[in-house]
Protein backbone atom coordinates (compact mmCIF):
# COMPACT_ATOMS: atom_id res chain seq x y z
CA UNK A 1 0.00 0.00 0.00
CA UNK A 2 1.08 3.56 -0.60
CA UNK A 3 0.64 6.56 1.07
CA UNK A 4 0.92 9.76 -0.36
CA UNK A 5 0.90 12.65 2.77
CA UNK A 6 0.49 16.59 1.26
CA UNK A 7 2.10 18.55 3.45
CA UNK A 8 2.89 22.59 3.45
CA UNK A 9 5.84 24.38 4.68
CA UNK A 10 4.46 27.26 6.62
CA UNK A 11 6.06 30.51 7.64
CA UNK A 12 7.16 30.26 11.38
CA UNK A 13 5.31 33.75 12.07
CA UNK A 14 2.63 34.94 9.59
CA UNK A 15 3.10 37.98 8.05
CA UNK A 16 0.92 39.45 5.33
CA UNK A 17 2.62 40.65 2.41
CA UNK A 18 0.55 44.64 2.80
CA UNK A 19 1.05 44.81 -1.06
CA UNK A 20 -0.16 41.92 -2.45
CA UNK A 21 -2.45 40.68 0.62
CA UNK A 22 -0.53 36.91 0.25
CA UNK A 23 0.98 35.19 3.17
CA UNK A 24 4.51 36.26 3.46
CA UNK A 25 6.89 32.88 2.56
CA UNK A 26 10.48 34.51 2.59
CA UNK A 27 11.10 33.63 6.04
CA UNK A 28 12.02 30.63 7.48
CA UNK A 29 9.55 27.31 7.18
CA UNK A 30 9.19 24.53 9.01
CA UNK A 31 6.02 21.93 8.87
CA UNK A 32 2.74 22.38 10.64
CA UNK A 33 1.75 20.61 13.61
CA UNK A 34 -1.54 19.20 11.93
CA UNK A 35 0.71 18.12 9.26
CA UNK A 36 3.36 16.31 11.70
CA UNK A 37 0.16 14.72 12.99
CA UNK A 38 -1.15 13.69 9.33
CA UNK A 39 1.99 12.05 8.90
CA UNK A 40 1.73 10.27 12.02
CA UNK A 41 -1.65 9.09 11.17
CA UNK A 42 -0.39 7.95 8.11
CA UNK A 43 3.10 6.00 9.63
CA UNK A 44 0.60 4.48 12.06
CA UNK A 45 -1.33 3.13 9.08
CA UNK A 46 2.04 2.03 7.16
CA UNK A 47 2.82 0.16 10.36
CA UNK A 48 0.26 -2.32 10.40
CA UNK A 49 0.34 -3.25 6.86
CA UNK A 50 2.86 -5.36 5.14
CA UNK A 51 4.92 -3.44 2.35
CA UNK A 52 3.50 0.02 2.68
CA UNK A 53 5.84 2.95 2.27
CA UNK A 54 4.66 6.94 3.19
CA UNK A 55 5.79 9.85 0.50
CA UNK A 56 5.37 13.42 1.63
CA UNK A 57 4.16 15.45 -1.56
CA UNK A 58 4.62 19.07 -1.03
CA UNK A 59 4.22 22.04 -3.23
CA UNK A 60 6.67 24.86 -1.73
CA UNK A 61 9.61 27.26 -2.73
CA UNK A 62 12.92 25.91 -3.49
CA UNK A 63 14.42 27.22 -0.57
CA UNK A 64 12.04 24.91 2.03
CA UNK A 65 12.92 21.79 1.24
CA UNK A 66 14.73 20.81 4.74
CA UNK A 67 11.09 21.87 6.83
CA UNK A 68 10.31 18.44 4.97
CA UNK A 69 13.63 16.50 6.72
CA UNK A 70 11.15 16.14 10.25
CA UNK A 71 8.34 14.19 8.65
CA UNK A 72 11.34 12.07 6.87
CA UNK A 73 13.07 11.63 10.38
CA UNK A 74 10.18 10.66 12.11
CA UNK A 75 9.66 8.05 9.32
CA UNK A 76 8.42 8.66 5.79
CA UNK A 77 10.14 6.89 3.21
CA UNK A 78 10.68 9.44 0.68
CA UNK A 79 9.44 12.66 -0.10
CA UNK A 80 8.49 14.87 -3.72
CA UNK A 81 8.85 18.40 -4.03
CA UNK A 82 6.89 20.26 -6.81
CA UNK A 83 8.90 23.88 -6.84
CA UNK A 84 9.11 26.71 -9.76
CA UNK A 85 8.17 30.63 -9.97
CA UNK A 86 5.29 29.31 -11.89
CA UNK A 87 3.76 28.16 -9.04
CA UNK A 88 3.46 31.34 -7.48
CA UNK A 89 0.37 33.28 -6.89
CA UNK A 90 -1.66 29.98 -7.48
CA UNK A 91 -5.02 29.66 -5.66
CA UNK A 92 -7.24 26.76 -4.91
CA UNK A 93 -7.41 26.15 -9.03
CA UNK A 94 -3.60 25.95 -9.96
CA UNK A 95 -1.88 24.65 -6.06
CA UNK A 96 -4.87 21.29 -6.54
CA UNK A 97 -3.86 20.71 -10.20
CA UNK A 98 -0.42 20.59 -9.31
CA UNK A 99 -0.88 18.41 -6.48
CA UNK A 100 -3.31 16.33 -8.51
CA UNK A 101 -0.80 15.61 -11.19
CA UNK A 102 2.34 14.79 -8.95
CA UNK A 103 -0.17 12.68 -6.78
CA UNK A 104 -1.52 11.15 -9.69
CA UNK A 105 2.04 9.52 -11.18
CA UNK A 106 2.53 8.16 -7.29
CA UNK A 107 -1.01 6.64 -7.73
CA UNK A 108 -1.44 6.41 -4.26
CA UNK A 109 -4.21 4.16 -2.39
CA UNK A 110 -4.75 6.91 0.31
CA UNK A 111 -3.73 10.78 0.03
CA UNK A 112 -3.50 12.11 3.57
CA UNK A 113 -3.95 16.21 4.37
CA UNK A 114 -3.41 17.70 7.37
CA UNK A 115 -6.07 20.06 8.79
CA UNK A 116 -6.50 23.66 7.34
CA UNK A 117 -3.02 25.27 7.33
CA UNK A 118 -2.15 28.27 10.12
CA UNK A 119 -1.34 30.50 7.44
CA UNK A 120 -4.52 30.79 4.96
CA UNK A 121 -7.52 28.55 4.70
CA UNK A 122 -6.28 25.41 2.78
CA UNK A 123 -9.71 23.86 4.59
CA UNK A 124 -11.02 23.42 0.32
CA UNK A 125 -7.92 21.97 -1.12
CA UNK A 126 -8.47 18.12 0.16
CA UNK A 127 -11.82 18.35 -1.81
CA UNK A 128 -10.46 20.24 -4.69
CA UNK A 129 -7.36 17.78 -5.10
CA UNK A 130 -10.04 14.72 -5.04
CA UNK A 131 -12.39 16.12 -7.51
CA UNK A 132 -9.25 16.55 -9.82
CA UNK A 133 -8.39 12.64 -9.45
CA UNK A 134 -12.10 11.78 -9.11
CA UNK A 135 -11.34 10.01 -5.96
CA UNK A 136 -13.88 10.16 -3.12
CA UNK A 137 -12.86 12.57 0.20
CA UNK A 138 -13.44 11.30 3.68
CA UNK A 139 -12.98 15.16 5.55
CA UNK A 140 -12.70 15.81 9.16
CA UNK A 141 -11.34 13.01 10.40
CA UNK A 142 -10.86 12.40 14.38
CA UNK A 143 -9.60 9.00 13.79
CA UNK A 144 -9.18 6.93 11.03
CA UNK A 145 -8.03 3.25 10.03
CA UNK A 146 -7.98 1.59 6.94
CA UNK A 147 -8.48 -2.27 6.61
CA UNK A 148 -9.57 -4.48 3.56
CA UNK A 149 -8.86 -1.99 0.94
CA UNK A 150 -11.11 0.74 2.94
CA UNK A 151 -11.07 3.78 4.81
CA UNK A 152 -13.19 4.22 8.07
CA UNK A 153 -13.18 7.42 9.57
CA UNK A 154 -14.54 9.28 12.38
CA UNK A 155 -15.68 12.54 11.43
CA UNK A 156 -15.84 15.55 13.33
CA UNK A 157 -18.92 18.01 11.84
CA UNK A 158 -20.78 21.11 13.43
CA UNK A 159 -23.63 18.43 14.04
CA UNK A 160 -21.60 15.91 16.31
CA UNK A 161 -19.26 12.52 15.34
CA UNK A 162 -20.56 10.52 12.44
CA UNK A 163 -18.52 7.62 11.01
CA UNK A 164 -17.95 7.14 7.45
CA UNK A 165 -15.94 4.84 5.08
CA UNK A 166 -14.70 4.62 1.75
CA UNK A 167 -13.25 2.17 -0.58
CA UNK A 168 -9.77 2.92 -1.50
CA UNK A 169 -8.16 4.71 -3.12
CA UNK A 170 -9.28 7.49 -1.24
CA UNK A 171 -8.59 11.15 -0.23
CA UNK A 172 -8.87 11.63 3.73
CA UNK A 173 -8.48 14.70 5.47
CA UNK A 174 -7.69 15.13 9.43
CA UNK A 175 -9.09 17.20 11.63
CA UNK A 176 -7.07 18.84 14.68
CA UNK A 177 -3.91 17.43 16.46
CA UNK A 178 -5.14 13.60 16.19
CA UNK A 179 -1.89 11.43 16.33
CA UNK A 180 1.69 13.17 18.09
CA UNK A 181 4.57 12.32 16.09
CA UNK A 182 6.93 10.17 17.17
CA UNK A 183 10.47 11.64 18.48
CA UNK A 184 12.72 11.01 15.89
CA UNK A 185 16.11 9.47 17.46
CA UNK A 186 19.63 10.89 16.47
CA UNK A 187 20.29 8.02 14.26
CA UNK A 188 16.52 8.71 12.14
CA UNK A 189 17.63 12.39 12.09
CA UNK A 190 21.06 11.25 10.54
CA UNK A 191 19.54 9.05 8.18
CA UNK A 192 16.64 11.11 6.92
CA UNK A 193 19.59 13.17 5.15
CA UNK A 194 20.07 9.99 2.84
CA UNK A 195 16.45 9.97 2.26
CA UNK A 196 15.56 10.89 -1.07
CA UNK A 197 13.66 13.86 -1.98
CA UNK A 198 12.71 14.56 -5.88
CA UNK A 199 11.78 17.81 -7.00
CA UNK A 200 9.32 18.12 -9.89
CA UNK A 201 8.90 20.83 -11.44
CA UNK A 202 6.44 22.50 -14.86
CA UNK A 203 7.07 20.28 -17.45
CA UNK A 204 9.23 17.90 -15.78
CA UNK A 205 6.59 15.84 -14.30
CA UNK A 206 4.33 18.36 -13.70
CA UNK A 207 2.76 18.39 -17.32
CA UNK A 208 -0.13 20.97 -17.46
CA UNK A 209 -0.06 23.76 -19.30
CA UNK A 210 1.61 27.08 -17.66
CA UNK A 211 -1.21 29.31 -18.13
CA UNK A 212 -3.51 27.04 -15.74
CA UNK A 213 -1.03 27.53 -12.64
CA UNK A 214 0.38 30.33 -11.32
CA UNK A 215 -1.41 33.91 -11.46
CA UNK A 216 -2.22 33.23 -14.96
CA UNK A 217 -3.91 30.33 -13.45
CA UNK A 218 -6.04 31.95 -11.16
CA UNK A 219 -9.56 32.49 -11.27
CA UNK A 220 -9.27 34.96 -8.36
CA UNK A 221 -7.44 38.43 -7.75
CA UNK A 222 -6.50 40.44 -4.50
CA UNK A 223 -7.60 43.91 -4.98
CA UNK A 224 -6.92 45.60 -1.77
CA UNK A 225 -6.10 45.33 1.71
CA UNK A 226 -6.63 47.77 4.56
CA UNK A 227 -6.45 47.92 8.16
CA UNK A 228 -9.43 47.73 10.80
CA UNK A 229 -10.04 50.20 13.48
CA UNK A 230 -9.10 48.38 16.48
CA UNK A 231 -11.18 48.21 19.60
CA UNK A 232 -11.85 51.09 22.14
CA UNK A 233 -10.20 51.60 26.14
CA UNK A 234 -9.55 48.64 28.00
CA UNK A 235 -9.31 47.92 31.41
CA UNK A 236 -6.82 45.48 32.61
CA UNK A 237 -7.16 44.46 36.68
CA UNK A 238 -4.80 41.98 38.48
CA UNK A 239 -7.13 39.57 40.62
CA UNK A 240 -6.39 40.37 44.64
CA UNK A 241 -9.33 37.91 45.30
CA UNK A 242 -11.66 41.30 44.45
CA UNK A 243 -11.82 40.64 40.45
CA UNK A 244 -14.97 39.15 40.84
CA UNK A 245 -16.53 42.23 42.28
CA UNK A 246 -15.23 44.63 39.69
CA UNK A 247 -15.99 41.86 36.66
CA UNK A 248 -19.43 42.46 37.84
CA UNK A 249 -19.71 46.31 38.68
CA UNK A 250 -18.39 46.28 34.91
CA UNK A 251 -20.87 44.05 33.58
CA UNK A 252 -23.54 45.91 35.25
CA UNK A 253 -22.22 49.23 34.06
CA UNK A 254 -22.76 48.13 30.44
CA UNK A 255 -25.88 47.04 31.52
CA UNK A 256 -25.36 43.27 30.42
CA UNK A 257 -26.76 41.79 33.68
CA UNK B 1 -28.24 45.49 -12.04
CA UNK B 2 -28.51 42.54 -14.03
CA UNK B 3 -27.96 38.85 -13.89
CA UNK B 4 -28.42 35.76 -11.57
CA UNK B 5 -27.18 34.33 -7.73
CA UNK B 6 -27.57 31.05 -6.63
CA UNK B 7 -27.86 30.70 -2.87
CA UNK B 8 -27.30 27.52 -1.38
CA UNK B 9 -29.51 25.74 1.40
CA UNK B 10 -29.67 23.00 3.56
CA UNK B 11 -32.66 22.99 5.73
CA UNK B 12 -33.33 21.29 8.92
CA UNK B 13 -37.22 20.00 9.15
CA UNK B 14 -38.11 23.03 7.58
CA UNK B 15 -35.34 25.48 9.60
CA UNK B 16 -33.38 27.73 7.46
CA UNK B 17 -29.81 28.82 9.33
CA UNK B 18 -29.95 32.24 9.54
CA UNK B 19 -26.83 32.55 8.13
CA UNK B 20 -28.28 30.80 5.09
CA UNK B 21 -31.02 33.55 4.97
CA UNK B 22 -28.38 36.45 5.11
CA UNK B 23 -26.86 34.97 2.00
CA UNK B 24 -29.94 35.56 0.32
CA UNK B 25 -29.62 39.60 1.55
CA UNK B 26 -25.96 39.65 -0.13
CA UNK B 27 -26.99 38.13 -3.30
CA UNK B 28 -29.68 41.22 -3.32
CA UNK B 29 -27.48 43.55 -2.76
CA UNK B 30 -25.27 41.97 -6.13
CA UNK B 31 -27.95 40.50 -8.52
CA UNK B 32 -31.06 41.27 -10.04
CA UNK B 33 -32.83 37.63 -9.83
CA UNK B 34 -31.97 35.35 -6.57
CA UNK B 35 -32.85 31.74 -6.85
CA UNK B 36 -31.83 28.79 -4.02
CA UNK B 37 -31.09 25.16 -4.56
CA UNK B 38 -32.73 24.02 -1.62
CA UNK B 39 -31.29 19.97 -1.09
CA UNK B 40 -33.62 17.77 1.35
CA UNK B 41 -37.27 16.72 1.53
CA UNK B 42 -39.32 19.22 -0.08
CA UNK B 43 -40.43 22.23 2.58
CA UNK B 44 -43.13 24.71 2.12
CA UNK B 45 -41.96 26.32 5.12
CA UNK B 46 -38.45 26.62 4.06
CA UNK B 47 -39.52 27.75 0.32
CA UNK B 48 -41.53 30.67 2.26
CA UNK B 49 -39.34 31.40 4.29
CA UNK B 50 -37.21 31.98 1.42
CA UNK B 51 -39.56 33.58 -0.82
CA UNK B 52 -40.19 36.13 2.50
CA UNK B 53 -36.36 36.99 2.03
CA UNK B 54 -36.72 37.65 -1.94
CA UNK B 55 -36.03 34.65 -3.39
CA UNK B 56 -37.93 34.45 -6.64
CA UNK B 57 -37.57 30.62 -7.64
CA UNK B 58 -36.49 27.85 -5.62
CA UNK B 59 -34.99 24.49 -6.93
CA UNK B 60 -35.43 21.43 -5.17
CA UNK B 61 -33.47 18.51 -5.14
CA UNK B 62 -34.43 15.37 -3.17
CA UNK B 63 -33.02 12.24 -3.12
CA UNK B 64 -32.15 9.50 -0.40
CA UNK B 65 -28.41 10.31 -0.92
CA UNK B 66 -28.84 14.38 -0.28
CA UNK B 67 -30.54 13.24 3.41
CA UNK B 68 -27.18 12.28 4.46
CA UNK B 69 -24.29 14.46 5.02
CA UNK B 70 -21.84 13.63 2.11
CA UNK B 71 -20.43 16.58 -0.37
CA UNK B 72 -20.15 14.09 -3.60
CA UNK B 73 -24.46 13.82 -4.11
CA UNK B 74 -24.31 17.96 -3.77
CA UNK B 75 -21.81 18.67 -5.94
CA UNK B 76 -23.05 16.53 -8.25
CA UNK B 77 -26.38 18.24 -8.06
CA UNK B 78 -25.17 21.59 -8.36
CA UNK B 79 -22.79 20.81 -11.39
CA UNK B 80 -25.88 19.84 -13.34
CA UNK B 81 -27.90 22.96 -12.48
CA UNK B 82 -25.20 25.38 -13.00
CA UNK B 83 -24.43 23.35 -16.16
CA UNK B 84 -28.20 23.73 -17.54
CA UNK B 85 -28.71 27.02 -16.07
CA UNK B 86 -26.75 30.34 -16.39
CA UNK B 87 -25.88 31.80 -12.85
CA UNK B 88 -22.85 34.01 -12.93
CA UNK B 89 -22.69 33.94 -8.75
CA UNK B 90 -23.04 31.23 -6.34
CA UNK B 91 -23.43 32.11 -2.51
CA UNK B 92 -22.62 29.51 -0.02
CA UNK B 93 -22.24 29.56 4.29
CA UNK B 94 -19.24 27.60 5.28
CA UNK B 95 -19.25 24.57 7.22
CA UNK B 96 -17.35 21.11 7.06
CA UNK B 97 -19.74 20.07 4.29
CA UNK B 98 -19.62 23.11 2.06
CA UNK B 99 -15.89 23.36 2.06
CA UNK B 100 -15.87 20.13 0.09
CA UNK B 101 -18.69 20.79 -2.13
CA UNK B 102 -17.24 24.64 -3.10
CA UNK B 103 -14.25 23.41 -3.85
CA UNK B 104 -15.27 20.10 -5.93
CA UNK B 105 -17.76 22.66 -7.44
CA UNK B 106 -14.42 25.23 -8.14
CA UNK B 107 -12.51 22.40 -9.79
CA UNK B 108 -15.52 21.15 -11.76
CA UNK B 109 -16.35 24.08 -13.25
CA UNK B 110 -12.87 25.93 -13.32
CA UNK B 111 -14.94 28.78 -11.55
CA UNK B 112 -12.63 30.95 -8.55
CA UNK B 113 -13.70 30.52 -5.56
CA UNK B 114 -13.20 32.91 -2.46
CA UNK B 115 -13.55 32.12 0.71
CA UNK B 116 -14.21 33.46 4.39
CA UNK B 117 -15.87 36.32 3.28
CA UNK B 118 -18.09 38.70 5.40
CA UNK B 119 -19.66 41.01 2.67
CA UNK B 120 -20.39 40.93 -1.17
CA UNK B 121 -21.11 44.45 -3.15
CA UNK B 122 -20.72 45.80 -6.72
CA UNK B 123 -17.75 48.10 -7.32
CA UNK B 124 -17.59 49.61 -11.22
CA UNK B 125 -19.67 47.07 -12.53
CA UNK B 126 -17.38 44.10 -10.96
CA UNK B 127 -18.23 41.69 -8.27
CA UNK B 128 -16.03 42.38 -5.00
CA UNK B 129 -15.63 40.61 -1.42
CA UNK B 130 -14.39 41.51 1.80
CA UNK B 131 -12.82 38.99 4.06
CA UNK B 132 -10.56 39.92 7.52
CA UNK B 133 -7.37 38.32 7.56
CA UNK B 134 -4.50 38.16 9.98
CA UNK B 135 -6.12 38.00 13.41
CA UNK B 136 -9.28 40.32 11.73
CA UNK B 137 -6.87 43.04 12.06
CA UNK B 138 -6.76 43.73 8.48
CA UNK B 139 -9.80 43.43 5.77
CA UNK B 140 -9.02 41.87 2.46
CA UNK B 141 -10.52 42.83 -0.75
CA UNK B 142 -11.21 39.92 -3.54
CA UNK B 143 -12.85 39.28 -6.71
CA UNK B 144 -13.07 37.39 -9.48
CA UNK B 145 -12.03 36.42 -12.78
CA UNK B 146 -14.31 34.12 -14.81
CA UNK B 147 -17.86 33.22 -14.04
CA UNK B 148 -19.54 31.91 -12.03
CA UNK B 149 -18.36 33.36 -9.02
CA UNK B 150 -18.41 30.87 -6.12
CA UNK B 151 -18.46 32.85 -2.87
CA UNK B 152 -18.58 31.44 0.45
CA UNK B 153 -19.04 33.22 3.61
CA UNK B 154 -17.76 32.30 7.06
CA UNK B 155 -19.98 30.68 9.19
CA UNK B 156 -22.31 32.78 11.60
CA UNK B 157 -21.01 36.02 9.50
CA UNK B 158 -24.37 37.16 8.43
CA UNK B 159 -26.80 38.18 10.60
CA UNK B 160 -31.04 38.75 10.53
CA UNK B 161 -31.97 39.34 7.06
CA UNK B 162 -32.98 43.10 6.78
CA UNK B 163 -36.97 43.47 4.84
CA UNK B 164 -37.67 42.61 1.74
CA UNK B 165 -40.26 42.73 -0.86
CA UNK B 166 -41.79 39.26 -0.14
CA UNK B 167 -42.09 36.81 -3.22
CA UNK B 168 -44.13 33.75 -3.90
CA UNK B 169 -41.24 31.60 -4.99
CA UNK B 170 -41.93 29.34 -7.75
CA UNK B 171 -40.54 25.78 -7.01
CA UNK B 172 -38.96 23.51 -9.62
CA UNK B 173 -38.17 20.39 -9.22
CA UNK B 174 -34.57 19.25 -9.97
CA UNK B 175 -33.70 16.10 -11.26
CA UNK B 176 -31.33 14.20 -9.29
CA UNK B 177 -29.03 11.83 -11.46
CA UNK B 178 -26.01 10.64 -9.85
CA UNK B 179 -23.10 8.93 -11.06
CA UNK B 180 -21.51 6.01 -8.72
CA UNK B 181 -18.94 8.10 -7.28
CA UNK B 182 -22.07 9.68 -5.41
CA UNK B 183 -22.24 6.88 -3.15
CA UNK B 184 -18.63 6.00 -2.80
CA UNK B 185 -18.40 8.17 0.59
CA UNK B 186 -20.95 6.02 2.89
CA UNK B 187 -22.45 6.95 6.10
CA UNK B 188 -22.20 3.38 8.97
CA UNK B 189 -23.35 5.40 11.93
CA UNK B 190 -24.93 9.00 11.82
CA UNK B 191 -24.23 11.86 14.40
CA UNK B 192 -26.12 12.55 17.37
CA UNK B 193 -28.33 15.17 16.21
CA UNK B 194 -28.73 16.62 20.12
CA UNK B 195 -24.86 17.41 19.75
CA UNK B 196 -26.59 20.60 16.62
CA UNK B 197 -28.28 22.18 18.96
CA UNK B 198 -25.67 24.21 20.95
CA UNK B 199 -27.46 27.83 20.58
CA UNK B 200 -23.98 29.44 19.99
CA UNK B 201 -25.05 31.37 16.75
CA UNK B 202 -27.69 33.14 18.58
CA UNK B 203 -26.54 33.48 22.44
CA UNK B 204 -26.76 36.61 23.66
CA UNK B 205 -23.63 35.65 26.23
CA UNK B 206 -20.88 32.98 25.66
CA UNK B 207 -18.79 31.89 28.43
CA UNK B 208 -15.46 30.20 26.61
CA UNK B 209 -12.48 28.31 28.14
CA UNK B 210 -9.61 27.44 26.37
CA UNK B 211 -6.05 25.48 27.41
CA UNK B 212 -6.15 27.39 30.52
CA UNK B 213 -8.86 24.91 31.87
CA UNK B 214 -5.86 22.57 32.34
CA UNK B 215 -8.68 19.83 32.49
CA UNK B 216 -12.18 18.55 30.92
CA UNK B 217 -12.94 18.61 34.89
CA UNK B 218 -12.75 23.05 34.83
CA UNK B 219 -15.68 22.69 32.32
CA UNK B 220 -18.19 22.60 34.73
CA UNK B 221 -17.20 26.37 36.03
CA UNK B 222 -17.92 27.21 32.46
CA UNK B 223 -21.33 25.50 32.44
CA UNK B 224 -22.13 27.08 35.73
CA UNK B 225 -21.24 30.76 35.10
CA UNK B 226 -23.08 29.99 31.90
CA UNK B 227 -26.30 28.88 33.91
CA UNK B 228 -26.41 32.03 35.90
CA UNK B 229 -26.02 34.48 32.94
CA UNK B 230 -28.69 32.87 30.79
CA UNK B 231 -25.44 31.54 28.06
CA UNK B 232 -23.96 29.37 26.24
CA UNK B 233 -20.46 27.36 26.75
CA UNK B 234 -17.88 27.92 23.64
CA UNK B 235 -14.50 26.06 23.45
CA UNK B 236 -11.38 26.68 21.13
CA UNK B 237 -9.56 24.91 19.18
CA UNK B 238 -7.29 22.98 21.47
CA UNK B 239 -10.06 22.27 24.06
CA UNK B 240 -12.06 20.34 21.41
CA UNK B 241 -8.44 18.76 20.17
CA UNK B 242 -8.08 17.39 23.31
CA UNK B 243 -11.30 15.67 23.10
CA UNK B 244 -12.53 17.73 26.28
CA UNK B 245 -15.70 19.25 24.74
CA UNK B 246 -17.54 18.56 21.61
CA UNK B 247 -16.82 20.41 18.05
CA UNK B 248 -20.28 21.58 17.76
CA UNK B 249 -18.91 24.08 20.78
CA UNK B 250 -15.74 25.64 18.67
CA UNK B 251 -15.60 29.05 18.30
CA UNK B 252 -12.62 30.15 15.91
CA UNK B 253 -11.62 29.76 12.53
CA UNK B 254 -12.22 25.95 12.12
CA UNK B 255 -15.12 26.32 14.25
CA UNK B 256 -18.15 28.67 14.80
CA UNK B 257 -17.94 32.48 14.06
CA UNK B 258 -20.31 33.97 17.04
CA UNK B 259 -21.21 37.67 17.63
CA UNK B 260 -22.97 37.53 21.11
CA UNK B 261 -23.37 41.03 23.12
CA UNK B 262 -21.08 39.50 25.74
CA UNK B 263 -17.86 36.78 25.07
CA UNK B 264 -15.83 36.21 28.63
CA UNK B 265 -12.74 34.32 27.96
CA UNK B 266 -11.90 32.26 30.12
CA UNK B 267 -7.88 30.42 30.20
CA UNK B 268 -7.73 31.66 25.89
CA UNK B 269 -4.56 33.27 24.73
CA UNK B 270 -6.54 34.80 22.32
CA UNK B 271 -4.85 33.09 19.04
CA UNK B 272 -5.51 34.19 15.78
CA UNK B 273 -7.57 31.09 15.13
CA UNK B 274 -9.59 32.10 17.76
CA UNK B 275 -10.34 35.81 17.81
CA UNK B 276 -11.26 35.92 14.35
CA UNK B 277 -14.66 33.41 15.43
CA UNK B 278 -15.38 35.98 17.98
CA UNK B 279 -13.59 39.69 18.03
CA UNK B 280 -17.32 40.77 16.86
CA UNK B 281 -18.99 40.28 20.09
CA UNK B 282 -20.48 43.64 22.08
CA UNK B 283 -18.33 43.32 25.18
CA UNK B 284 -15.17 41.12 25.57
CA UNK B 285 -14.07 40.19 29.06
CA UNK B 286 -10.75 38.06 29.35
CA UNK B 287 -9.87 35.76 32.21
CA UNK B 288 -6.11 34.82 32.04
CA UNK B 289 -3.34 33.80 34.42
CA UNK B 290 -0.66 34.98 31.52
CA UNK B 291 -0.35 39.04 31.34
CA UNK B 292 1.15 38.62 28.15
CA UNK B 293 -1.92 36.75 26.47
CA UNK B 294 -2.88 38.74 23.22
CA UNK B 295 -6.34 38.64 24.73
CA UNK B 296 -5.49 41.60 27.16
CA UNK B 297 -4.78 43.53 23.64
CA UNK B 298 -8.30 43.14 22.42
CA UNK B 299 -10.43 42.76 25.40
CA UNK B 300 -12.52 45.35 27.11
CA UNK B 301 -12.06 44.10 30.32
CA UNK B 302 -9.37 41.79 31.50
CA UNK B 303 -8.76 40.07 34.93
CA UNK B 304 -5.03 38.87 35.11
CA UNK B 305 -5.50 36.01 37.27
CA UNK B 306 -6.61 32.30 37.85
CA UNK B 307 -10.35 31.08 36.02
CA UNK B 308 -11.23 28.11 38.74
CA UNK B 309 -10.67 30.87 41.14
CA UNK B 310 -12.39 34.30 39.53
CA UNK B 311 -14.78 32.37 37.44
CA UNK B 312 -16.44 30.18 40.55
CA UNK B 313 -16.31 33.37 42.73
CA UNK B 314 -18.41 35.50 39.68
CA UNK B 315 -20.85 32.68 39.96
CA UNK B 316 -21.76 32.81 43.16
CA UNK B 317 -22.26 36.18 43.37
CA UNK B 318 -24.26 36.66 40.81
CA UNK B 319 -26.39 33.92 41.90
CA UNK B 320 -26.36 36.13 45.70
CA UNK B 321 -27.37 38.73 43.32
CA UNK B 322 -30.54 37.24 41.74
CA UNK B 323 -31.56 35.86 44.88
CA UNK B 324 -31.63 38.96 47.07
Amino acid sequence: MRIVVCVKPVPLTVELDRTTARVDRTGPVGLAAVDEHAIETALRIRDSSEGAEVILLALTAATAFDSLRPGLAIGADRAVVIAGPEFEGSDLLGTSLALAEAARALAPDLLVFGASSSDGNGAMLWAAVAARLDLPVVSRAISAEVARGRVTATRQMEFGLDVVEADLPAVLAISGEIAAPRYPSFRDVIGAKKKTVEVLGLGSGIDVPAERVGAAGSRTTVLGIRETSPRGTRTIIRDEGDAHVQLAAFLRERRLL
Amino acid sequence: MTGRALVIVDHQAGVVGQGQLGLVAQARAVRETVEALLFGAPSAEAVELLGRCGVSTVHLASSEALNVPVAQPRVEVLIDLLRREEFDVVLLENSSLVADVAAAAAVRLDAGVNWDLAALEMRDGSLVGTRMAVQDTVVVEVGWSGLPALAVFRAGQLGPVPPAEPLVPTTRDVDVELSPSASAVRVIRGADSALAMTGLDTADIIVSGGRGLGGPENIALLEDLADVLGGVVGVSMPVVDKGWYPYSHQVGQTGRTVRPKLYIACGISGAMQHRVGMSRSGTIVAINTDPRAPVFGFCDFGVVGDLTEVVPRLAALLRADVRA
